[in-house]
């Protein structure tokens, strides 16, 4: 006989409706349970002053699970992190300039195009080999993002200098290295066969069939960009580049999610694809672009799963990440180094402009072309490094938050003016749905040993 | 939004009416179902390529582009990178 003890994170929700059936769930251990209500309140009423048989079946199942524990945990409370900031990924912006007009685009692509200078990228390239060594790490890589379109064709000679003087520096030390790159997909076929040569991954903004794509992501002038992305897919899939495709979901284009999953499956060899509802900022002041209503999105993104699981396309999407419960919902806690056109670093690829909301938070430092060095802001990089789930006081009862890890840092500074305020954030109750329909599919196909 | 209560204490606040779910404890009615959700990366045990002992990872998903880091907490470096692993499928 002994005593037991609740596991601390221990959350409960109903399965359905009925409220019948319930499902206890332990993020931090990797475990759920179906349970009753019976169970439940057995549960809310154990206390530490009564012993229970743990050899009785059903508490050895749930102590098994780490739903009741026989031992306090170790805390993992409210902690100041005290990380140095020592990355070995660097993600260069080498512009604002774009050939395509999104409807929606965050960084008002294509507006006020600055391009980054050479010899701050080769600057940002030498600290970041300076941390490989610093750290003994053996791999490292190096990435290219908007901003604008980071492999436009009147900038591909910066990108291409910038991935040669990488792989020679990591061939030198010996560092596996890898290059990669988020693009438009727009672009000529000289540039497609230089970027299949030299590039390990390269992900693909695509919004769904010509009629949505073309409307949603237009060229410069105006023109369709769908059959130039196809090309470039097209490309990729017959030299054998590894690329992933990423949508943004409107509230145009919410309900033809199963459709644009379907889509792809037939003329792609996809294998996987991540779909993201479109929150509003940038150039949606003007284009009056609205974002899917969560409910919706919600709806059709069950209803895509379904059709994902036929196709055996894997879906993705960021605020629910079950196999990874984490404290910080990504590298914009501090950890990134992003590389701005103007020089500046920042944590976060929707703050890249010195005018931008956000650029007082995530811009954590600058290069300083006197002293021909980087120079950061330690108290920019603490507050944005204690930015986890723990501290969190809107999520702290919340049985998702170790999955969304309290979500995107920016869109919640949008929203609230904090990125430790996570109250006002319109993909809340999208994170929660889809988690909970995570938890109970798996659930459903788990191994019945009640 | 209202601040989410989903905590095993907090369940009447979601349903509203706590006793309309006691009904008498009789222990082999119940339904238990356990089933493993994901791995553990948060408490794990480190892969990364120092190898030292208690190291805990963490995984940075940039959702924007498919990049992921793993990052020491423990020792305070970037330790393992690798793509995207997360088994994210519904």
């Amino acid at each position: 006989m002994q005593r037991p003890i609740l596991n601390p994170e221990l959350f409960v929700f109903p399965v359905d409706s009925k409220e019948d059936k319930l499902v206890l769930y332990a993020p931090l251990e990797g475990s759920a349970a179906e349970i009753n209500p019976d169970m439940l309140f057995l549960l809310q009423n154990l206390n530490q002053d009564q012993e229970i048989d743990f050899e009785n079946p059903i508490f050895k199942r749930l102590k098994d699970s780490k739903i009741i524990l026989d031992s306090q945990p170790d805390s993992e409370d409210k902690k100041e992190s005290k990380l140095d900031y020592c990355p070995t990924h660097l993600t260069i912006l080498p512009t604002f300039n774009c050939n395509l007009r999104c409807v929606y685009c965050y960084s008002n692509g294509g507006e006020k195009p600055i391009t980054l200078d050479l010899e701050i990228a080769r600057k940002a390239i030498d600290l970041l080999t300076y941390n490989i060594s610093k750290t003994n790490s053996k791999k490292a890589s190096l990435g290219f993002h908007g901003g604008g379109e980071p492999l436009l064709e009147e900038n591909l000679d910066l990108v291409k200098r910038c991935v040669e003087y990488f792989r020679s520096q990591m061939e030198d030390k010996g560092i596996e290295s890898r290059v990669v790159a988020a693009t438009n997909g727009v672009m000529e076929e000289d540039s497609l066969e230089w970027i299949s040569s030299n590039f390990d991954f390269i992900n693909i903004s695509l919004d769904g069939p010509a009629p949505i794509q073309d409307a949603q992501r237009p060229q410069k002038g105006g023109k369709p960009s769908f059959p130039y992305v196809m090309n470039t897919i097209n490309f990729f899939e017959e030299k054998g580049l590894d690329y992933g495709i990423r949508s943004t979901i409107t509230a145009e284009s919410v309900t033809q999610m199963p459709e644009i999953l379907s889509f792809f499956s037939e003329i792609t060899k996809i294998k996987s694809i991540q779909f993201e509802p479109l929150y509003e900022c940038g150039r949606c002041k003007t284009t009056k672009v609205r974002a899917p209503d969560p409910k919706i999105f919600i709806d059709y993104f069950l209803r895509s799963i379904e059709v994902a699981k036929e196709k055996q396309i894997k879906l993705l999407y960021s605020g629910s990440k079950v196999s990874t419960p984490s404290q910080n919902f990504c590298g914009a806690s501090g950890n990134n180094f992003f590389l701005t056109p103007q020089g500046n670093v920042t944590t976060c690829l929707e703050v890249s402009r010195e005018e931008d909301f956000g650029a007082k938070v995530f811009l954590i430092g600058k290069y300083d072309s006197d002293n021909k060095e980087f120079i950061f802001d330690d108290q920019k990089i603490n507050h944005l490094k204690n930015r986890r789930v723990s501290n969190l006081s809107h999520c702290s009862d919340c049985f998702a938050k170790y999955s969304c890890s309290g979500d995107c840092l920016s869109k919640c500074y949008l929203s609230s003016g904090s990125i430790y305020d996570t109250s006002n954030n319109p993909r809340c109750e999208i994170n929660r749905q889809l988690h909970k329909a995570q938890i109970i599919n798996t659930l459903k196909g788990g191994n019945k040993n009640g | 939004m209202d601040k989410p209560r989903d905590r095993i204490n907090d369940l009447e606040l979601i349903l509203g009416k706590v006793e309309n779910l006691i009904r008498p404890i009789i222990y082999n009615t119940f339904q238990l179902q356990t089933a493993p959700i994901g791995s553990n990366i948060l408490y794990s045990d480190c892969s990364c390529n120092a190898d030292r002992p208690g190291c805990n990872s963490e995984c940075y998903c940039d959702s924007n582009e498919s990049f992921c880091f793993f990052v020491c907490n423990t020792h305070q470096i970037n330790c393992c990178q690798s793509e995207c692993n997360c088994d994210m499928n519904f």
